[in-house]
C-alpha cells in the first residue's frame, strides 16, 4: 500500500515538476482565490459575531471628554438620566472596556495602549427615542465628540447592510476567483497530461489499473491546491493579526472577530485540495479519456 | 490459448479491417502473422490486447471471452499479455533500467521485485551493460531489446510483437527473431506482426498469411504462394 502510494505520489511530483511554471500559476491563483474567499469569511463571521454583542436593545454609548473626574462622569449621568426616553445608564470605565477586550483578544492588544474614552451606556425606552436622546448628549459639556456616539440601532443597521454586500458581492468574487483558480488547474493537469502521453502509454502496455494511471494527476491537482490553500491561510492570518491590532491602536471600530488562527489554515489548506482534486478529476476525466 | 471465432471489425465510414477470421493459436506456438501495410496484423493484435472490441464473432484468450471482459479488468488481462509495440515507445528521459523499473512499478510490482528482477532481464536481453544509458544513445536493436525485455516484466503467457524488426538490418533483425525464439521455447506463446518476408524465412514456424483482412494462408513455414 505504502510502496503503492510512493509510486503514485513520486509520479504527481514529477508532473508539478514538470509542467513548473504553469503549476506555480496554478498554486498562486489558487492562493489568490482562497485569500479573497477567507477574508470574506473573516469579515461575514467578524460581522455576525459583532450583531451578537450588540444584542437588540436599543442603546447610545457616548464617550466622555478625556480626563474628566470621577466627579463630573458622575455628574453627566445625573443628567443623562434626567433626559425623556431614558431607561438606565451606565458608567463603562475605559480599563475595565480594555481588560474585556484583552481577555477575549489576547492577540490584538499586546503592546498597544488603551484605546478607549471613559464611556456612559444609555437605555433608551423606545427606537423613537433615540435621536432625541442623542441630540441632547451631544450639547453636553463633557462629550467628547471626538470619540463621538455609538449607536448600536444605527451599527446594526449598518452592519446588516454590509451582511448583505458581503453575502452578494463577496459569492460573485469568490466565483469568480475560484473558476481562474479551477481553470488553470485543469489547464496544468490537461498539460501533464499531454506531456506524459509516453508515460501513460506504457502504463497502458503493462496494464498498470485505471487508478494507477488516474492518481497521480489527481493528486497533482490535489497538492497545487493544497499548496494555494496554505498560502491564503497564513496570509489571512497575518493579514487579520495586523489588522485587528491596527483597529485596536485607533479604535476605528469596535473589535472584530479575532484572528483565524491554524484552524484557518488548516481549513483553506483542505478547501484547496478538494478544488484542486475536483478540477483535476474534470481535466483527467476530459483528456485522459481522449488518449486511451 | 487464442481464438479468433468469426471475427470481423468494420471502421466508421465502413472500412473493413478483419472479415470473418477464424484461428486459433495453441498454448507454446510462435507464429508469423505476415502481410502487407493494412492487411489486418496490427488491428489483430489490438484486438487481443483489447484496444478495440470485434464488430462480429468472438476473440478468446484462455477460454475467456474479450468481448465479456469489462473496462476495469482490461488492465489485468494485459497483465497476461506482453507487447511489443511498432514504435517501441521507450521514455526518452529515462536510462535502461528506468525504463524497465517504470514499466513494472506501474504494473503494480514492489520496489523490492524491481530492485531484483530488473538486472535479470538485463541479462537476459544482454542489456546489462547499457543499463545506465538513455534511449537516444542505443542501436535500433538495442532499442528494440529493451521493449522486449519491458513486455517481459509481468511473465506473460503470450507475447505479441508488432514489426519487432521494421526498421531493422537483416543481422539485427535475425537477433531479434532468436531472442523471441528463445522466450517462445520458454514456453511463452508469440504472435509476431510483420510484413518482411525474410525474416519469417528465417524461422521455420507457423506462418498465417493475411490479406485485405482475411486469412490468406495458414502454413508451417511460408508457403509456395507467398514464395511466388
Amino acid at each position: 500500500m505504502l510502496d503503492r502510494l510512493e509510486f503514485v505520489l513520486g509520479e504527481a511530483i514529477e508532473a508539478i515538476r514538470r509542467n513548473g511554471l504553469m503549476a506555480l500559476a496554478a498554486v498562486n491563483t489558487t492562493a489568490i482565490a482562497l485569500l479573497v474567499f477567507g477574508g470574506l469569511a473573516y469579515a461575514y463571521f467578524g460581522i455576525q459575531n459583532r450583531l451578537a454583542d450588540l444584542g437588540t436593545q436599543f442603546t447610545l454609548i457616548v464617550s466622555i471628554r478625556d480626563g474628566t473626574d470621577r466627579k463630573g462622569i458622575h455628574e453627566m449621568a445625573q443628567r443623562a438620566r434626567s433626559l425623556p426616553g431614558v431607561k438606565r445608564v451606565v458608567h463603562l470605565p475605559k480599563e475595565e472596556h480594555w481588560k474585556k477586550v484583552l481577555a477575549k483578544y489576547p492577540d490584538i492588544g499586546r503592546g498597544a495602549k488603551n484605546p478607549f474614552p471613559e464611556q456612559l451606556l444609555l437605555e433608551i425606552t423606545s427606537a423613537d427615542m433615540v435621536d432625541a436622546v442623542r441630540a441632547e448628549m451631544e450639547k453636553d459639556p463633557l462629550y467628547w465628540p471626538e470619540k463621538g456616539i455609538q449607536d448600536a440601532n444605527r451599527e446594526r443597521f449598518l452592519l446588516r447592510r454590509l451582511t448583505s454586500f458581503v453575502q452578494y458581492a463577496g459569492t460573485l468574487l469568490v466565483l469568480v476567483t475560484f473558476l481562474t483558480a479551477g481553470t488553470l488547474i485543469y489547464n496544468t493537469v490537461h498539460l501533464a497530461v499531454m506531456s506524459r502521453r509516453q508515460e501513460i502509454h506504457t502504463m497502458r502496455l503493462v496494464g498498470a489499473s485505471h487508478g494507477t494511471i488516474r492518481w497521480p494527476f489527481l493528486l497533482e491537482g490535489g497538492i497545487e491546491g493544497f499548496l494555494g490553500g496554505m498560502i491564503a491561510g497564513f496570509a489571512l492570518w497575518g493579514l487579520t493579526t495586523w489588522l485587528s491590532r491596527l483597529v485596536a491602536a485607533y479604535s476605528l471600530l469596535q473589535v472584530g472577530g479575532g484572528t483565524p488562527g491554524l484552524t484557518g489554515v488548516v481549513l483553506l489548506a483542505a478547501l484547496g485540495a478538494a478544488l484542486g482534486m475536483l478540477c483535476a478529476g474534470l481535466s483527467v476525466r476530459k483528456y485522459l479519456g481522449a488518449i486511451q | 490459448m487464442v481464438e479468433f471465432q468469426g471475427v470481423s471489425l468494420e471502421y466508421p465510414c465502413n472500412v473493413v479491417a478483419l472479415h470473418e477470421i477464424n484461428l486459433t493459436i495453441r498454448q507454446g506456438e510462435f507464429v508469423f502473422l505476415l502481410g502487407a501495410t493494412g492487411s489486418g496484423k496490427s488491428t489483430l493484435l489490438k484486438l487481443l490486447l483489447r484496444e478495440l472490441k470485434a464488430t462480429s464473432g468472438r476473440v478468446m484468450i484462455q477460454g475467456r471471452d474479450l468481448s465479456m471482459v469489462s473496462e476495469k479488468s482490461v488492465p489485468l488481462l494485459r497483465r497476461q499479455i506482453g507487447f511489443v509495440p511498432q514504435d517501441i515507445g521507450l521514455l526518452p528521459n529515462k536510462k535502461v533500467w528506468e525504463n524497465l523499473a517504470y514499466a513494472m512499478r506501474a504494473a503494480g510490482h514492489t520496489k523490492y521485485e524491481v530492485r531484483r528482477r530488473v538486472p535479470e532481464f538485463l541479462e537476459r536481453l544482454n542489456l546489462l551493460h547499457r543499463a545506465g544509458a538513455f534511449p537516444r544513445a542505443l542501436s535500433g536493436g538495442e532499442q528494440q531489446r529493451v521493449a522486449i525485455a519491458r513486455a517481459l516484466v509481468n511473465n506473460p503467457t503470450l507475447l505479441l510483437a508488432d514489426e519487432p524488426t521494421g526498421h531493422l538490418d537483416p543481422e539485427t533483425s535475425r537477433e531479434i527473431l532468436h531472442i523471441l525464439d528463445d522466450i517462445n521455447t520458454r514456453g511463452t506463446t508469440v504472435v509476431m506482426a510483420t510484413h518482411d518476408m525474410p525474416v519469417v524465412r528465417l524461422l521455420p514456424r507457423r506462418v498465417i498469411r493475411l490479406e485485405g483482412g482475411k486469412v490468406f494462408s495458414d502454413s508451417i513455414g511460408l508457403s509456395e504462394d507467398a514464395d511466388a
